[in-house]
Formats: structure tokens, C-alpha cells, sequence
């Protein structure tokens, strides 16, 4: 689920939206009462039809900063179910050699359903953070500056929410090769090319491998 | 949201780690919770002012009931006022993303300026004004809607004085601003609040 005024940009974007709307409502009911109303009703069916119609499709989001010094390279790491392992450390081990690195992974949590919205979901968000935990040594461990974070539901939220206060060189995407959770039969590279606007490279985060960059942790 | 990875561990000590009882995280809920909260506040005097409108409209036969006047233009110009100091709001998170310091010092003293001098300009209006609360029903949904506007006004503003505080103070980076974002958020959320109130108190 996506909370429209989540962010201070889309908070901003609100209130021109607003004011432009009840401009036109001040500006119909001056001239005639049933007029006002009449943009009262068209901007309540606007808006429906935006909700209902084009709620799905939201344009690719630009990145909220990419403003990082050009001696630092960030790398946000979107871990899906299979985090870590050698494969995803390599990765950003070669990226933006001699300069300084930072990582940021971002997990996911398990996708609800709705009947357990206001169940216990101790357990999902534990094995996440399990996860993380692991990933996060990991990389530690190769001397880079990384931290995590669990994040929402949706894995776009979860990036979005990243970007906003981490100035992302590029996107890493370490998922299974088999996993269509958050992106579906597309893939994960078309996935973030439709939704972000920076660099995004795939990680086929093997399960057995995962295990030995755990170890290696 | 989220939450740091290095704040959970298994050498945790001190108070127990919170316990999650939904699978939405407490950040967006409690956004969420408080929004519904806001709009059912304001929903409520809305509900008020249109009820003893629309039954005080066929007894007087035009709104405001004579012999009041509602001050459209001064609260035109603090409309003007306070969607200015959104822009500037927007300015300073802008800033803030960037790296840009000065920017986001000045955009938060641009915008406390322009609250302060919204909170002020309605409290002259206030002042003005030839009527009280308990004059009529029209005065008492009038004074009801623009002052529980006007104390989230005063809210806000004691916000973004913290916030400002601790821009000057070298807080805030284009990594850690969650603070900036979330006042911005409520002031812009103020603003909007406003702009309805004008339009169906002052204009319609």
C-alpha cells in the first residue's frame, strides 16, 4: 500500500494540486452556485479516475539526490528473499574501484495479506532481519561502509524511501534467478529501469553460494 | 519504515526490542493514523459550519447571516502568505538534498517568517472583527474552523523553529533529514487545511 503524502515532494505536489482545484470551484461557484458545484462533481470523478485508472501506472521515479562527492560511489542494494553471499560481496567489490564506498541494503519485508494486517508478524520481520544482519557483516567484514535497512512491503517503496535519503549512484538488485515476487515474469532490470532513474544491475544470488558468503561472515 | 540493521543484534542490551504487532510498518501507520485523525477533526467542524449553513441559508436567505462580514481579502493575502511559505518549505528540503546548508537555513527562516506573520495577521483579524464566539452559530463555526486551523499553525511553526534550530546547528545531512521531511510534510499538509478553510469559509 502506498501513502500518497509519504513524502515532503509529493506533499508539495498536493497542495498545488489542491489549490488549483478549489481555485476553479471558487472561480464556477462565483459565477453560479451549480456551476462550483458542477467542478465540485468533474474533480471528484477526475479524481476517481485516477485512483481507479491509472493508480497502477505511475511514471519511473527520478532519484531524490545524486549529489554525491565525486571521491564516494554509493551502491543501494536491494536484497530480495535470498540475501548476501560471495556473489552480491563481488559485486560491489567491483564497482568504482578507488574510491570510497558505501553500501546501503535495503530488505523488504514479506508480503502481507491483507487478513494479517493486524496479525503478529514477529516472525517475518525476524528472518528479514536475520538477513540483513547477515549481508550487512558481510560486507562490513570486506572492509566497505555499509548499513541496512528493513523496509516496506513493496520493494518500490522500499527503494523509494532509500533514495530519499541516500544519494544512490546505482542500483543493485540481488535476488534468485527464479524469484518474480516484486517485478513478475519482467525481471528485475526492466522493473527498475521503469521505476528509477539511475543505473541498475541484477546479482543472481545462487542459494547455495548465499550459504558460503554467510560463513564467510 | 525502517529499521537500522545495527540496532538489532543478539548482544542487545537495555530496553527490549519493540515488538511489531502489524505487518504495516509504525512509521506508516502512524502517518496513516494521523492523517485519518486530522481529517475526521476537521471533517467534524466542516460538518458543523455547512449544517448551520445550509439551515441558516433559507431563514436569512444569503451566508453570512446579516450583519456579518467575513474579511475575504485580508485572508486572501494570508492564503497568498502561507502557499508562499510552502514554496519556501519545498525549497529548503530541496536544499537539504543537495548538500546545500545555506539554502535549507534560509528557506526554514523564510518559512517561520511567513507562519508568524499568518499567525499574526489572523489574530489582527481576529481583533477586527465586530463579532465574538457566542454571538451566533455563524460566529461560532467561523471562529471554530480558523482557530483549529490557527493552532495547527502554531504547531507547525513550533516545528519548524526546531527544525531551523537545528539546521544552525549543523544537523541534517542529504543522508539524514527524515526531520526536515516530516515537518515539511505537516506544514504542507497545514497549508492545505487552509486553503480549504478559505475557500468554504471565506469564498463560497
Amino acid at each position: 500500500m502506498r501513502n500518497p503524502v509519504r513524502s515532503e515532494d509529493a506533499a508539495f505536489t498536493f497542495v498545488l494540486v489542491t489549490l488549483g482545484a478549489l481555485a476553479l470551484i471558487a472561480l464556477g461557484s462565483w459565477i453560479s452556485t451549480w456551476l462550483g458545484v458542477a467542478f465540485a462533481i468533474g474533480e471528484l470523478l477526475v479524481l476517481a479516475w485516477f485512483v481507479v485508472a491509472r493508480g497502477g501506472r505511475r511514471r519511473p521515479r527520478r532519484v531524490a539526490s545524486r549529489h554525491s562527492p565525486p571521491c564516494e560511489h554509493r551502491v543501494l542494494v536491494l536484497a530480495d528473499d535470498a540475501v548476501g553471499g560471495q556473489e552480491l560481496l563481488d559485486a560491489v567489490r567491483a564497482r568504482a574501484e578507488g574510491r570510497t564506498r558505501h553500501v546501503l541494503v535495503v530488505v523488504p519485508l514479506p508480503a502481507p495479506a491483507v487478513a494479517e494486517w493486524t496479525g503478529d508478524a514477529g516472525d517475518a520481520r525476524e528472518v528479514a532481519q536475520s538477513r540483513l544482519d547477515e549481508t550487512v557483516r558481510l560486507l562490513r567484514s570486506a572492509g566497505l561502509d555499509a548499513r541496512g535497512e528493513l523496509g516496506e512491503i513493496d520493494a518500490r517503496q522500499a527503494v523509494e524511501d532509500a533514495l530519499r535519503t541516500f544519494a544512490a549512484d546505482e542500483l543493485l538488485i540481488a535476488s534468485p534467478p527464479d524469484s518474480t515476487a516484486h517485478w513478475g515474469e519482467d525481471g528485475p532490470l526492466l522493473w527498475a529501469q521503469e521505476h528509477f532513474a539511475l543505473p541498475a544491475s541484477w546479482v543472481k544470488i545462487d542459494g547455495a553460494a548465499s550459504q558460503a558468503g554467510k560463513r564467510l561472515g | 519504515m525502517s529499521a537500522a540493521a545495527e540496532a538489532h543484534g543478539h548482544d542487545h542490551h537495555g530496553p527490549p526490542p519493540i515488538h511489531y504487532s502489524s505487518r504495516v510498518s509504525p512509521l506508516v501507520l502512524g502517518m496513516f493514523l494521523f492523517i485519518g485523525s486530522e481529517i475526521m477533526l476537521f471533517g467534524s467542524f466542516f460538518t458543523v459550519y455547512f449544517f448551520d449553513r445550509v439551515v441558516n441559508h433559507g431563514v436569512n436567505g444569503h451566508w453570512p447571516p446579516a450583519p456579518f462580514e467575513r474579511p475575504a481579502f485580508v485572508a486572501g493575502i494570508n492564503t497568498a502568505i502561507l502557499v508562499t511559505s510552502s514554496f519556501s518549505m519545498h525549497w529548503a528540503t530541496t536544499s537539504v538534498k543537495r548538500g546545500n546548508r545555506r539554502g535549507l537555513q534560509a528557506g526554514l527562516v523564510v518559512t517561520v517568517a511567513l507562519g508568524l506573520t499568518f499567525l499574526l495577521t489572523q489574530v489582527i483579524e481576529y481583533h477586527r472583527l465586530h463579532f465574538n464566539t457566542g454571538d451566533t452559530s455563524f460566529a461560532a463555526t467561523f471562529f471554530g474552523l480558523t482557530g483549529l486551523h490557527g493552532a495547527h499553525v502554531l504547531v507547525g511553526l513550533t516545528i519548524l523553529t526546531i527544525m531551523m534550530v537545528r539546521a544552525f546547528r549543523g544537523h541534517f545531512s542529504p543522508e539524514h533529514h527524515h526531520g526536515i521531511e516530516l515537518g515539511g510534510i505537516y506544514w504542507h499538509f497545514v497549508d492545505v487545511m487552509w486553503i480549504v478553510v478559505y475557500v468554504t469559509v471565506y469564498l463560497i
